[in-house]
Order: structure tokens, then sequence, then C-alpha cells
């Protein structure tokens, strides 16, 4: 990837946005199981990152900076459940249509289902910290950084959150 | 402890996380709406706002909190509003687009314009109303409102009239039903290229709405004295009619700002909607384009309601309210229309 050191901020933005941005409205929708909210979370953190550039003293940095952004965007975006259940419902639905003609995916709908149901009731703080783990593939470090938490505290809540979510799996059967 | 059990269902997870995430498909516009927002906070931005809001505002002695456009325009009918459309078009009038809501009822007029070209252009041209302050009136109010529509920038920069420049009316004068514009000037009249295959329709059509004209109403024009068969691509001959809400107008419009006006708190946004299950969103942001806050209103579906958004006392400060809807069929942010406005 080109060193970011030297960019202004539209030149950041352009960049980061070609090389991350795919991936962090998917890490949004994971969080927020809303595409659409999705991008907007991540079109804020990039706002936000193009306003605060000057001060990012870390430049290459950026990415962490934009991960917290997408995690903290899609925590406070909770606070509207009602419009978010009602673009969960239509988007289970479309993942169920998705799902059926997909023929390549390994699980059925209805596992992904429950394993997502399942995650769907684990605290918070534990559910971010395993989409960072398993979805984006973040060391103890990164995740750390991105929840601003200690990485004894994220490896608690890994830890934590895999039990809970095979408890809660399991009393699903 | 880790137990092999535990491994387990890390690796269902993982796997479910994955493929869960590969049927999300980003939104291939999103850079174009990370740089609209990120644009409209450079000073070439504040300085357009200025140079026109800002010019219209300073001969009022008094600036309101909430100015009704819908009481703004001119020969008694309600702006209504348009919709979205493809972007890119650059209009560039003879002067810029003025709006003075303390200025005589008989100077204010509603344009419609195409819109939006910004940060979520829509697939499909629309209808938006501005109202505009034209002072020193010559002549009958339909030609004076056509007059500004055709030489005047949008004040929303969202918006265009999707006709070029150098085309001006001369007349408009109606006999056995039939509304008959005279148009004169030197440009091609081509439509908008960024406007899409309809967009020279939907361009003809702000204009039959900015003279008055009704949802039903005839009309025809005359280019430089000749009667021409084609606007902007699309066919007028031998009358085009003003057709309704439901072809033209926007599905989500705010009523009640003009881009770049100033108010004063507690500001109430009006926002009018049409849209599946009557939800419209909405995002406040702030002058470096932080999202302050946030919520939804509900309007209608299949016709248009009017909402209003609380937005309560705010700090002074430049802010930006964006009201959307998410697509039914895809999540996406649509049918976007968003307005820069100042608190004082």
């Amino acid at each position: 990837m080109v060193p970011v050191q030297g960019w202004d901020a539209d030149e950041a933005v352009t960049q980061l946005y070609a090389a991350h941005y795919p991936a962090l409205v998917r890490l949004a929708s994971l969080l927020v199981r809303n595409s659409g909210e999705a991008e907007e979370i991540v079109q804020d953190a990039f706002v936000a990152m193009h306003g605060r550039w000057r001060r990012i003293r870390e430049p290459e940095k950026a990415l962490g900076y934009l991960r917290r952004s997408v995690v903290n965007g899609a925590r406070s975006a909770g606070r509207h459940h009602a419009v978010a259940d009602k673009h969960l419902h239509r988007e289970v639905n479309d993942v169920r249509r998705h799902s059926a003609s997909a023929e390549q995916h390994a699980l059925s709908t209805e596992s992904r289902e429950a394993v997502l149901t399942a995650l769907a009731k684990l605290p918070q703080r534990q559910r971010e910290v395993l989409v960072l783990r398993y979805y984006a593939d973040l060391s103890e470090h990164d995740i750390a950084e991105a929840l601003r938490i200690s990485r004894g505290t994220v490896k608690s809540h890994a830890s934590r959150g895999i039990q809970s979510l095979r408890t809660n799996l399991e009393d699903q059967t | 402890m880790t137990t092999h059990d535990d491994d387990r269902t890390a690796e269902l997870l993982a796997q479910t996380l994955h493929e869960e995430a590969a049927m999300v498909d980003p939104d291939p516009t999103g850079l174009r709406a990370i740089q609209h927002r990120t644009v409209s906070r450079s000073p070439a931005k504040r300085r357009w706002v200025v140079g026109s809001l800002g010019t219209a505002l300073a001969t009022a002695a008094v600036i309101t909190a909430v100015v009704l456009v819908g009481q703004a325009g001119s020969g008694g009918h309600t702006p209504m509003t348009g919709q979205p459309t493809a972007g890119g078009v650059a209009q560039t009038g003879t002067h810029p687009g003025v709006y003075d809501p303390s200025a005589d009822a008989a100077d204010q007029f509603t344009m419609y314009y195409v819109g939006p070209q910004g940060s979520v252009p829509s697939p499909a041209p629309r209808l938006f109303a501005e109202p505009h302050t034209v002072t020193s009136v010559d002549g009958p109010a339909d030609v004076a409102a056509v007059h500004e529509f055709l030489t005047s920038t949008p004040i929303d920069p969202d918006y265009t009239s999707g006709w070029p420049q150098g085309v001006d009316v001369s007349g408009i004068t109606s006999a056995n039903g039939v509304t008959t514009i005279a148009l004169d000037g030197a440009a091609q009249l081509a439509p908008a290229s960024s406007l899409g295959d309809h967009g020279g329709a939907v361009a003809v059509q702000a204009l039959l709405r900015t003279a008055g004209l009704a949802p039903g109403d005839s009309a025809r024009f005359t280019y430089n004295a000749h009667i021409v068969q084609t606007l902007l691509s699309a066919d007028v001959s031998p009358e085009v009619s003003a057709v309704g809400d439901d072809e033209t107008r926007a599905w989500i419009s705010v009523d009640n700002l003009v881009e770049g006006q100033t108010v004063s708190s507690p500001v109430t946004v009006q926002v009018s909607g049409n849209v599946f299950e009557g939800t419209v969103n909405w995002q406040l942001l702030d002058a470096t384009g932080s999202k302050v806050d946030d919520g939804f209103v509900t309007t209608s579906m299949g016709t248009w309601t009017q909402a209003p958004i609380e937005l309560g006392r705010l700090n002074p400060g430049i802010y930006t309210i964006r009201c959307l809807e998410y697509s039914a069929e895809d999540g996406k942010a649509s049918n976007v229309d968003d307005k820069t406005f100042t608190v004082e």
C-alpha cells in the first residue's frame, strides 16, 4: 500500500477508501446488521477522518482511527431500534432469498441465522470483540486499540464471548 | 480455559461472519458521497453560501427561525417538491439565485429544479421546489418566473434547471386552453447529459411548473420564433402537458429551509415524504460533517405528507440536515435531500 505520509486530507480519503471501504462496510454491517446504515456509519468515519487529518499525529494509524470510528458509530446506531429492527427484518429476508440460490455456501441459512441470533444475544462489548477477532482477523493489540480497552480485557471478552455463544447455540437446539 | 467445543464454536462463528459479510455489496458511489460532504465544508462552498444567500439575508431586517417556503410561492401555487436526479451538471446562470424571506410576497417566485445531483444521485430525475426572490419585476409574473429559472443559478448546488445557459423567455400567452411559451437564445437545446435519458423531459416539466402550469395543462414552445418539435431531446410536439406529482415530485424534500439560510433556535425542519412505510430518516451534521443527531419521522406511502423534525435548541454554528430513506430493496440510502444552514 502507498505510504500515507504526505497525503493531504482529500488524498487520504481517496486512498483509504480504495483500500478499506468495502471491508469497513462489511464490518459495520455485521455490527448493526443493516447494510444501508453500515454505509452511513463508514462514510461518517471517513468524513470525520478528513476533518481531523491534520490532528491524526500518526497517519499510518488512520485505519485504526477508521475502525474505532466505525465501532463507535455502530454502537450509537443502536439508539434507533425501531428503524433498525425494521431493516433487520427486511435484510434477513433478503439474506434468505440470496442464500437460497447460493449453493456454494457451506453453511445452511438456518445455521448461519442461528449463529447470528446467538451472537446478537451477547453483551455489546463481547459481540464487538468477536466480530473484530473472527471477521476482521485483528490481533488483540489492534482490537484493544479499536475498542480502547486493555489487551487483557480483550482476551477476557473473547473467551467469555465464545463460551456464551456456544451456550446460546446449545439453548437454541 | 479454551475447550475443543469452544474452538469449534469459534470456527463456526468465523465462517458465519465471513459468509454473511460476503453478501454485503458496498455502494460504488460511496466515495462520491464522502467527497460531497467533505467538499461541502471547504472554503469555496462557504464563500458560495455567503455570496448567494448571504446577500439575500443581509437585506432582511429580521431573520426568522423557520421560514415556510410553502408560503413564499408566486401565483398562489403551492411549492411542491420534486425528486432526485442523476448528477454532475454544474449550472452556471448569469446571476446567483437569492431568497429573502422578508421580501414582499410579490417578489417571491418558486423555481422547480431537477435534483439532487449531490452525494446520492437518483437514477430517475425528479423535481424540487426552491423559492427565489426577484426584485424589480418588470412584466407578467409567469414570464418573470421563467426568466429567473433560465438565467439564475439554483441556490442549492444539488439542483439544476437542466437547461443550457443562453436561453431566455420572451413571452407567455394563452389561447384556446393552450399556453405558448416563446423562448429565445443561441444555445443548442440539447439535454444536460448527466440527467440521463429522461432528464430532458423532466427539465421541460420543471419549466412548465415554474411557469405556473398545473398538472394537465398543455403548452407549446417556440424557439427563436419557430415552433419546436423537441426540446432537450424531449418530444413536445404538438403540445406537452404538465404531469402530476406522481411522475415528477421528489419523494423526500426539505420544505422550509433554503440552502445557506440563517435561522434561530429552536429549529424545526419540515420534511415531505412519500416513501416506503412513510419512514423518512434524518441526520443532523455539524460544520465538520460529524453527526450531531439523527432519527426518523413518519410521513406517508402513496401520497405526500409533511412531518416536523424537531431539532430543538442548537448552539450557534453551521449545520446540515440530511433527509433520506433506506432502500427497501438493498438497504442503501436513497432519495436524499439535504440543506446546510446557520444557527445564529
